[in-house]
């Protein structure tokens, strides 16, 4: 995989550091012969989320441990996985669940919930987790993971956020299926009971030109879709103009000004690069495929803006 | 000039409206319009706040008043930062159902929710004291279909003993976020902690879970749950009724 590179930046969000909370998104890339892997992880936050800043590092930590485990089978599992994909990524998704459970499980038993974390939990809340009934919650992250190898990619996901992927046209589509529960400011989550039926993936033989994953800080940061295909646009045409390292440079600066300016909340992207030797300039997105506009597979909401045309146009997941 | 540089013009910051629907009619005369107007402008500079250090949304306040129908104080919803008062006057009946009709109408991406970045899922606050004197139902089941409308946080207070508190528990959705204020001081508690509440509950990002669907709960679980607690601290003070 010597042709591909990677990267992963996560910048602590605006009102964040205006209310002295750490930054609960991970973020974490890979890249070795065998395949480039791509890792971004929102904490939920909010006081029932005390510990998602550790819930999302364990689930960067552990979706990685799990892909890498996973690829290593890569040649037996090649057939198995082009034949049925939903069934071979879903044992994998099995396993990213459970690694994560026991993580979370072993970092509780290894620090315990302290009175201080409690003390601002309601009656309630503060019961469930004396009690540890659903100390998983306290961890709570969604995940976005995307892989490339060299003869097939994939990725998975689980709750808001999304994955952008650059095609060999320059079209800009949203390769993982979006989910319909991950409605305004409501995403689904690795710590509900649910998670495997929420967790979604996509699956090709095809290699994309540069894949992005972004937590919903760096979503929510842009007025629309077209914004924010544009800001993965001049990502791509960053690595293409400048050194490496100087393109990772000038995008780690510009996202604390994205944060500031937009969301206000941690912001957090990791990319696969698949753009040594090839030419990527601004030609490349000015031809009549790359539309901009999602595909029906790349629809990413449910429709609020018209109450008798439901399906007019897209919501952005808050 | 950086690369990213010209990307600034399609950054924007998402916003969560807080529609407050105030009865107007002649029984709110005297001191419950009084604690009304007077709450509610006194609680404008702390939404500010929020708004200010809230940065995950920014909060745009909506007013509409009924009586013998209902109009919009203003014809968009305003930031809190500039948002200034207008103190209400009382008269007429109360048309609830005509004030839930125009609050359905509102409650779109064409028209309240329309900012190009997004809107969170709104707080809509109700205040009445009575009955309402239209056909209330039908307005209601429209506001129902609304989809604004079933991801808000819903609550109500009920302003002394006569209000309808089926009606207000039919819009909330539950029991639990009604209130009852019997007098002006616990009517000013409440407009002060439900304004404040559902600001900070609805203009923060991600939430977990789905309604009926999960064992975690939504925004409206989490604001009602806060205002049980509110509802219990408040019991000692609000024993008499003073209007």
């Amino acid at each position: 995989m010597g042709d591909l590179q990677v990267f992963d930046l996560s910048v602590i969000g605006f009102s964040h550091v205006k209310k002295n909370i750490v930054c609960q998104d991970s973020a974490l890339s890979f890249c070795d012969d065998n395949m480039a892997v791509a890792i971004v992880c929102d904490g939920h936050g909010g006081k029932k989320y005390f510990r998602s800043h550790r819930g999302s590092q364990i689930a960067a930590e552990t979706t990685f441990a799990s892909i890498r485990a996973f690829m290593s089978y890569q040649d037996q599992m090649i057939e198995e996985l082009r034949a049925d994909p939903d069934k071979v990524l879903g044992q994998l998704k099995k396993n990213i669940i459970s690694n994560w459970n026991q993580a979370v499980n072993q970092d509780v038993q290894q620090n315990p919930f302290s009175e201080a974390e409690l003390a601002t939990l309601s009656g309630a809340d503060r019961l469930i987790f004396e009690h540890q009934f659903e100390l998983e919650s306290a961890y709570g992250t969604t995940i976005i993971a995307f892989v490339i190898s060299k003869s097939f990619c994939f990725g998975l996901q689980i709750g808001d956020g999304k994955c952008c992927a650059v095609c060999e046209d320059g079209e800009i589509i949203q390769p993982i299926p979006w989910d319909n529960k991950c409605i305004l400011n409501v995403t689904t989550s690795i710590c509900n009971n649910d998670a495997f039926a929420n967790f979604r993936h996509y699956f090709s033989e095809s290699l994309p030109l540069a894949v992005f994953v972004g937590t919903d800080g760096i979503d929510d940061s842009f007025a629309g879709l077209e914004n924010l295909y544009d800001f993965y646009k001049k990502i791509t045409l960053s690595f293409g103009a400048l050194d490496f390292d100087a393109a990772v440079n000038e995008l780690k600066e510009f996202l604390p000004k994205l944060s500031e300016k937009g969301s206000g909340d941690d912001v957090s992207v990791a990319a696969v690069l698949n753009i040594q030797g090839k030419s990527i300039t601004e030609n490349l997105f000015r031809s009549p495929q790359s539309t901009n506009q999602p595909a029906e597979s790349d629809e990413i909401g449910t429709d609020y803006s018209n109450q008798e045309q439901p399906e007019a146009d897209e919501i952005e997941c808050e | 000039m950086g690369i990213y540089d010209e990307l600034c013009g399609g950054i924007a910051r998402r916003t969560m409206v807080l529609f407050f629907l105030v009865d107007t009619s002649g029984s709110m005369a005297g001191s419950k319009i009084g604690a009304v107007n007077e709450a509610i402008n006194d609680v404008i500079p702390e939404l500010r706040d929020i708004s200010d250090s809230n940065a995950d949304a920014q909060i745009k306040i909506a007013v509409l008043e009924f009586n013998s129908g209902a109009q919009w104080l203003y014809s968009n919803p305003i930031e809190a930062e500039n948002f200034e008062w207008d103190y209400l006057d009382v008269g007429g009946v109360t048309d609830l159902g005509t004030a839930f009709m125009m609050l359905n109408e509102k409650l779109s991406r064409n028209e309240f929710m329309s900012d190009v970045a997004g809107s969170f899922a709104p707080a809509i606050f109700l205040m009445s004291d009575g009955q309402p004197t239209d056909h209330y139902e039908k307005g209601l089941a429209k506001l129902k279909e609304n989809n604004w409308y079933k991801n808000a946080i819903k609550v109500a207070v009920a302003i002394g003993d006569d209000a309808d508190q089926d009606v207000l528990k039919d819009f909330t959705g539950n029991s639990e976020s009604v209130l009852t204020a019997r007098n002006p001081e616990t009517l000013r508690k409440m407009i002060t902690f439900v304004s404040v509440t559902a600001s900070k509950i609805g203009s923060q990002s991600s939430s977990v879970g789905l309604a009926g669907n999960s064992s975690t709960p939504t925004k409206q679980d989490d604001f009602a749950e806060q205002i049980q607690e509110f509802n219990a601290d408040l019991l000692y003070d609000d024993a008499e009724i003073e209007w």
